[in-house]
């Protein structure tokens, strides 16, 4: 990378260290601690979080009504029909759990690689995976059609005497998925209990003292405590660091298993997962910069953050992009005349603007601008871009899905797609509830970690030992 | 219950974690054993100089993993 030829902004270098800062200057343990907390003991709610949260609520009540209507009719009200089986549904659902990834990434593999700016962005990024997962598994509930036999994708043996299909990567999902979200919310749990207990110490009101307390489960602070804490902290990121790459491989084996053509490639995997991480960053981009702002952080998430996740979206776009790449090639070095005939039907087709959508929001875009210092530090810039990638990664399983089912091998089974708005009410839905969880987790749960904010003062490193056996 | 005569125990406040960890360090060398360290954040050398090395975490989650794969 550039850095060293380009002389950033004074107030970016630790003059003692010759670093680069994670965290504005002036900050004490005190300062970051009554920060934090602030934004959650405060009786004060600010107005704007009221404003949004009445909007997002008003989504989610679309949602439920849509949901509702959905159960009563069944899945004819979608757009769905054949050939196109597959729709909205799959495409929402493929999008949420690769946008869930980069909150993972950030909490267990930038944990172990000891990667300490990711400190003050991991907890509202964990917060981000688990609302994440939430939306992206209600969709394949309610694409069954029988929603209320869900617990069949499940092994229940004894109650139900037959097993579901266990050569079927929707089988291989269910297991993929739940185990995403059940490692997501512990590791967010274990990590949150220290600042839980800091919650407890400095509430005010009887209520908030004894949730605070009943969720820190006895936190004392003891250096017991810590090494424990540090313990359970990296064998979860050693059990979550796998499934970063596993569950969108799984995901990704939904097409790449299938006979289709544009499915049935191995670059699926490793392209799916960059892909996840890419959207992932976006997303947390698009969190990260409103709340900043809003709760005036910008001292704690800095543009060292921004410009961070802005050189990880570099690199997983480019592997997206030689994923893309590598499609266009397969179609022509197969030889495979179906290949070859789905990849042009895909950028010239009657669906074709879907794919130059995608070609202009994930590559074309983001991957002529990132290189920029000064834009991936142009904070306005990236907010804009966050949302343009979010919207191209939306667009890229639509292409997927949609183009490859459209159009297959017996052009008598051609078809089309249209969404209708039940589709759109939907997927609106689960972005609304999204932010709906959101704004609840920022209200109610300290949305940093303030123990490990700690950390990155320089007065909380111990001296080196002979410094210390040398006395004074 | 009554109060007990005597000295319960001592208390001290350090500015800086390496403070603490002299103190802790030279309280253990002189044959301290019942000793605490409090700390905001987590502090590896203070858990070493109280004589705190190994935890039992690793080994619960090994039993967790291996009964769930019992009961499977």
């Amino acid at each position: 990378m550039a850095t060293k030829e380009i002389k950033p902004a004074d107030h970016w270098v630790d003059p003692a260290t010759g670093e680069f800062r994670v965290i504005a200057p002036g900050q004490t343990f005190r300062s970051i601690t009554e920060k934090i907390s602030a934004l959650v003991l405060t009786p004060h709610t600010p107005v704007g979080w009221f404003g949004i949260f009445t909007i997002a609520g008003a989504g989610a009540v679309m949602l439920m009504v849509a949901l509702t209507w959905l159960f009563l009719k069944g899945v004819g009200i979608w757009g769905i029909t054949q050939p196109v089986a597959w729709g909205f549904a799959i495409i929402n659902f493929v999008w949420w759990i690769g946008i869930g990834h980069a909150g993972t990434l950030i909490s267990a593999i930038l944990l172990l690689f000891k990667q300490s700016w990711r400190n003050s962005i991991s907890r509202f990024a964990e917060a981000m995976t688990i609302f994440a997962v939430i939306c992206a598994a209600l969709f394949p509930l309610i694409h069954v059609g029988r929603p209320w036999l869900g617990y069949w994708l499940l092994p229940l043996p004894l109650t139900m005497t037959v097993w579901p299909q266990f050569r079927s990567p929707l089988m291989w999902d269910t297991f993929a998925v739940s185990t995403y979200a059940t490692i997501s919310l512990v590791f967010w749990y274990i990590g949150m209990i220290p600042d839980l207990g800091t919650m407890r110490d400095r509430a005010q009101s009887k209520i908030a003292q004894y949730f605070y307390g009943l969720l820190s489960v006895g936190w004392r602070g003891s250096v017991r405590h810590w090494m424990r804490y540090e313990t359970a902290s990296l064998l979860l990121a050693g059990l979550a660091t796998p499934l970063v790459l596993s569950v969108h491989t799984v995901i990704s084996f939904d097409f790449a298993v299938a006979v289709l053509p544009g499915w049935h490639t191995t670059i699926f995997p490793p392209y799916f997962v960059a892909g996840a991480i890419y959207s992932g960053f976006a997303m947390v981009l698009t969190l990260a910069i409103p709340l900043r702002k809003f709760y005036h952080l910008e001292s704690l998430v800095t543009e060292r953050h921004i410009d961070n996740m802005g050189k990880i979206m570099l690199v997983t776009g480019f592997i997206v992009a030689y994923g893309y790449g590598m499609e266009a090639f397969m179609a022509w070095y197969s030889a495979d005349h179906w290949e070859a005939f789905t990849f042009w039907n895909r950028a010239f087709g009657p669906m074709g603007w879907s794919y130059w959508v995608l070609i202009t929001c994930n590559l074309l875009i983001p991957l002529t601008t990132l290189w920029s210092r000064k834009l991936r530090t142009n904070i306005a810039f990236m907010f804009v871009l966050s949302i343009i990638v979010n919207t191209g990664m939306w667009f890229e399983r639509f292409v997927i899905i949609v183009t490859s089912l459209t159009r297959d091998f017996l052009p008598s089974s051609w078809g089309t797609y249209r969404a209708t708005k039940w589709d759109y009410m939907i997927f609106s839905g689960t972005i609304a509830a999204f932010v709906f969880l959101f704004l609840l987790f920022v209200r109610f749960l300290p949305m940093m970690p303030m123990n490990e904010v700690r950390m990155l003062l320089p007065g909380s490193k111990v001296r080196p030992k002979a410094a210390v056996e040398a006395g004074d | 219950m009554p109060a007990r005569e005597g000295i319960y125990g001592l208390l001290a406040e350090f500015e800086t974690p390496g403070d603490l960890v002299r103190a802790a360090r030279q309280a253990r060398e002189d044959g301290w054993r019942r000793m605490d360290c409090y700390t905001p954040y987590p502090v590896e050398e203070a858990a070493e100089a109280i004589g705190f090395h190994r935890n039992k975490v690793p080994l619960l989650t090994l039993i967790g993993g291996l009964m769930s794969w019992r009961i499977r």
